[in-house]
């Protein structure tokens, strides 16, 4: 039976969520993004209020807490910790204030360092594991895309 | 001797990369559940309903027509580094389209489409799975699925200017 690597994936997911959350190394330039646009550093430019504003029947702030909490309801499944969802919760958050948004960015980023150490630490990538972890990155990768293109109407 | 801790099988991987890169381009399977996008939604249905006009429409100093171009060019060239291209890409050449005649759009659809089955061959010919082969089949969705994302906005602010 042909396998792959557990490293190689593991190496492969790590190198993606770096990119896709702290932007590619400046020197080696990015895979699939253009330098520093990381979902932190393109969160970091965004006030409270502009990230509140109602743009296209939704908001940057929205679209942040919908993927943390994509995010972070993934990462409980790579340790088997799920239980029954209600992905409408993960649109709850509509407008900011400034305390509320570092909350907000803060949350993200702990999320995402939990699931940078899950993807070290998994050592079972079985068919349902691989599935989650190529989700969190194109789910947030996704939302990265629809992030930056609201910008542009602020 | 090795851990089979250490591997992966190369089927669940396949299996999954599989679901993942026909979710974002058919959209997920009528009746069955998604795994990262809003139900029946890809890039192909997507642009399936936009007319030549839509996606020439300047917006923000970009276009559909272009974002459509640049994720097709993306495409054939990771296929190539997938199938060893060696050589550097000039990635300015992936955005010279900017608007396109209906005549235009419908060939720069079938090309979306075709780059997209033209992936499907090019990972059925891998003979080995390594971190680089790895991390380019994983940027094509994640690249994808961030100009789907561009492009739905895109598409929203077109309704609320109407």
């Amino acid at each position: 039976m042909k396998t792959i690597v557990r490293a190689d994936f593991a190496k492969a997911l790590e190198v993606l969520l770096m990119e896709t959350f702290e932007s590619a190394p400046l020197a080696e330039g990015g895979v699939y993004l253009d330098r520093e646009i990381g979902m932190f550093s393109t969160l970091e430019k965004i006030s409270a209020t502009d990230a509140s504003l109602s743009i296209n029947d939704t908001s940057i702030a929205a679209h942040t807490e919908h993927a943390r909490f994509y995010l972070d309801i993934l990462n409980k499944y790579l340790h088997s910790k799920a239980e029954f969802v209600n992905w409408n919760n993960s649109w709850r958050v509509k407008t900011v204030d400034e305390d509320e948004w570092e909350d907000l960015k803060l949350r993200l980023a702990e999320n995402y360092r939990e699931v940078c150490e899950s993807v070290e630490k998994n050592e079972n990538w079985d068919v349902n594991l691989i599935t989650v972890a190529l989700g969190m990155i194109t789910h947030s990768a996704y939302h990265l895309g629809a992030i930056r293109q609201m910008i542009k109407q602020i | 001797m090795e851990n089979n801790n250490t591997r992966i099988l190369r089927e669940d991987f396949l299996k999954d990369v599989l679901i993942i890169l026909r979710e974002t381009f058919e959209g997920s399977p009528p009746g069955q559940g998604s795994a990262y996008l809003d139900r029946g939604i890809g890039v192909l249905n997507t642009l399936e309903d936009l007319s030549a006009e839509q996606v020439s429409a300047n917006f923000n100093e970009t276009t559909i027509a272009a974002h459509s171009e640049h994720l097709k060019f993306y495409l054939d060239r990771l296929c190539e580094f997938i199938e060893g291209r060696e050589e550097s890409v000039n990635w300015e050449q992936s955005w010279l389209i900017e608007t396109v005649n209906p005549q235009e759009w419908e060939t720069l659809r079938a090309g979306v489409k075709k780059s997209y089955e033209n992936i499907l061959r090019c990972i059925a010919g891998v003979e080995v799975w390594n971190q680089n082969n790895i991390g380019e089949i994983i940027a094509i969705i994640a690249h994808t699925a961030y100009h789907l994302g561009a492009i739905r906005q895109m598409i929203k602010a077109f309704g609320e200017e109407d």
